[in-house]
């Protein structure tokens, strides 16, 4: 059995047909509902980021005058070990730099990363889909100078990977290699493994807790 | 109303809903988050290289009596260009391309590496890490070479008396070829090949069970050992006129040919017994066997007519004076001072070099024939003659053979010197006599001589 509608009393100053009655009901109770949710939240999100006892005492002091600075930063790029020149956001590495790769060959360059400016950066690197999606020869970078031989540091694919080390702040060498795979197939000999491939670094200001 | 129209929200009731949830998610964040970035770039490209080598040298001899062996080279050069530090896997095989599958059978083959081609000379030692086998087997020596290296590998051909032909010249290509890899890559330089041929060498055959006189072509001389059946040691051989009777006092031109795993044949005499020849300085002596001598080891050929007899210490060729006089060494040129017709006496001779005192050729157990060692025993019905052969033995081996150089020869008794021709050789044109028990008899070189029996065994 449903129950009846609630009707207003006859006579009422505010002469209301039973259905704007009903109407203005249902209103009031959705946003009684609403409001409550959003209290509801607000006080979960309050409770749980709150990180000591709340008083409902209160007291504040002033601190002296300070200034407040908007920090900056940067990414620039150079190959070799020196200092990207200011605004060099891209390098080319010749031609020759992985040419003539042979089975099991690894080939590190050492490149420069430069945040130029106030604020650490945490940097990642991604490459290219055609680069990401073959196996002939994989991609490596690590922090400091380019080994003897052998890879070392983070395998790069198509998705950013941190690059490894600190947080960027002004200049730090990194070695990039590349390893042409020992199972490479004969075919692919005096071929061009990966024509033209594109690592992007990606620098965003450190997150702090 | 039905059930939906009862349950629906407005729009505004859901939108807020959501933005209440999302921005308590946001503000739940404990850390911050700016969205300033920067970004930079590499660019570049991949390729391959390619593994490249070559492969130099000459293989490319003729073996004679008096060269059997020689001594090439040949050489890998890993030329990959490029940067790589690998050092590329090498392969080099060494086998017959085509031709004469006797020659490449019975030619020996070595191969070692070296730091130069030009320390493959004749003289040059064997080195570490040689492989041996036949040109016909082939051979493979792999190691590693960086690149812009090379490696240099000896090839040493030897002949063995198998490559003799009646013709005196036997042929094949030698081939070289090589593998360079690294990895999944690989070259295959062009092959390096040469003639390797023989020449002047020609059927080497020991005809054995028989005594055999030697006649220089063309002259009525024979070899002979000078000062008779009881010269010493020492004593040269030469030329001297063929003997026309073949008693004891005559055997001094006679000999056997005993065959060493079939590597070479010791020629015995039969008087003075106990006595081989040996090349000596540029001469031919008798000598006491020695087995380690190679001045001792001999190749009868023949080219189906007349034999050159070709010492293998010396490679030189038994070389006959113009007249009666001593026997020389020379350079093999089948001229006729060099080529004899072997006659075929027909009386049993030993077989085993171990007959003659010395340095045994074979273990002692298996030296039946010794002087200094008692005869086996004689099966029953069978008897020995004077040379300490059983009887049945000396039956079998007169009997004629598919390559056996008796065959068509009667049955000798040991006593009488039957004059009989062997296969392939040439005619014995000597008179022969009858006179196996002849005490009186002088020296061949007409000089009364006591009977040298001493050699006979006295069961």
């Amino acid at each position: 059995m449903s129950p009846s509608p609630r009707r207003a009393p006859r006579g009422s100053s505010r002469d209301r047909t039973p259905v704007e009655g009903n109407r203005r009901v249902r209103v009031g109770r959705h946003l009684s509902i609403a409001a409550a949710l959003v209290a509801v939240v607000a006080t979960a999100v309050t409770m749980s980021t709150a990180t000591g006892t709340l008083a409902l005492w209160n007291d504040s002091v002033e601190i002296p005058d300070a200034t407040i600075e908007v920090g900056s930063m940067g990414l620039t790029i150079a190959a070799g070990s020196g200092s990207a020149p200011a605004g060099q956001t891209t390098v080319l590495l010749g031609a020759q730099t992985w040419a003539t790769m042979l089975p099991g060959d690894v080939v590190g360059v050492p490149i420069t990363l430069t945040n130029p400016g106030t604020v650490p950066v945490q940097v990642s690197a991604a490459l290219d889909s055609a680069a990401a999606g073959q196996s002939d020869a994989t991609f490596w970078i690590q922090q400091g100078a380019c080994p003897a031989a052998g890879t070392a540091g983070v395998r790069l694919t198509g998705q950013p990977q941190q690059v490894p080390g600190a947080p960027l702040s002004g200049d730090s060498t990194h070695c990039l290699h590349v390893a042409l795979s020992p199972q490479i197939a004969a075919t692919r000999q005096g071929t061009t493994i990966v024509p033209a491939f594109t690592l992007t670094f990606t620098a965003a200001p450190e997150r702090t807790p | 109303m039905t059930a939906d129209t009862r349950t629906r929200r407005p729009w505004w009731l859901r939108v807020s809903m959501i933005a209440a949830v999302v921005v308590g998610i946001a503000c739940a964040a404990p850390t911050a988050y700016a969205a300033w970035t920067a970004q930079a770039t590499a660019q570049g490209s991949v390729s391959a290289g390619r593994v490249t080598a070559t492969l130099s040298g000459d293989l490319a001899s003729v073996l004679t009596n008096a060269q059997m062996t020689t001594t090439r080279s040949v050489t890998l050069t890993n030329t990959t260009a490029g940067t790589s530090t690998q050092h590329a896997q090498t392969s080099l095989s060494l086998a017959v391309a085509s031709g004469d599958a006797t020659l490449a059978s019975s030619t020996t083959l070595v191969a070692w590496p070296v730091t130069a081609a030009a320390q493959c000379t004749p003289s040059a030692a064997v080195g570490a890490g040689s492989a041996q086998s036949t040109w016909a087997a082939g051979l493979t020596l792999t190691s590693t070479l960086a690149r812009g290296q090379s490696a240099a590998y000896c090839v040493r051909t030897t002949a063995g008396v198998g490559a003799g032909i009646a013709s005196g010249t036997r042929s094949l290509v030698a081939s070289a070829s090589a593998t360079v890899s690294v990895g999944t890559f690989r070259a295959e330089p062009p092959a390096v090949s040469g003639t390797l041929s023989t020449s002047g060498i020609y059927q080497h055959r020991v005809v054995e069970n028989v005594w055999i006189r030697s006649q220089v072509t063309g002259q009525p001389g024979c070899m002979d050992v000078t000062g008779g059946v009881n010269a010493p040691p020492g004593t040269a051989v030469g030329i001297y006129t063929c003997h026309s009777e073949f008693t004891a006092n005559y055997w001094n031109q006679q000999f056997s040919m005993v065959d060493v795993s079939g590597q070479y044949a010791v020629l015995a005499m039969r008087a003075p017994s106990g006595t081989v020849l040996q090349a000596t300085g540029g001469g031919v002596t008798i000598a006491k066997r020695d087995v380690g001598s190679v001045y001792q080891q001999w190749s009868p050929q023949t080219n189906g007519t007349t034999w050159q007899i070709v010492n293998l210490g010396t490679g030189m060729c038994m070389t006959a004076p113009a007249s009666n006089g001593p026997l020389t060494m020379s350079a093999c040129t089948r001229s006729p001072s060099q080529t004899f017709s072997l006659g075929n006496l027909s009386g049993l001779a030993p077989q085993d070099p171990d007959t003659y005192p010395g340095d045994s050729d074979a273990p002692a157990d298996s030296d039946p024939g010794a002087l200094d060692s008692p005869p086996p025993p004689v099966a029953a019905g069978r008897t020995r003659d004077s040379l300490g052969h059983d009887s049945a033995d000396i039956a079998e081996a007169a009997e004629p053979t598919g390559s056996g150089p008796s065959s068509g020869t009667p049955v000798s008794d040991g006593t009488a010197e039957d004059r009989v021709t062997i296969d392939g050789l040439g005619d014995d044109e000597s008179t022969e006599g009858d006179s196996s028990a002849d005490d009186t008899a002088t020296t061949p070189h007409g000089e009364p001589a006591a009977r040298d029996e001493s050699h006979l065994r006295k069961d």
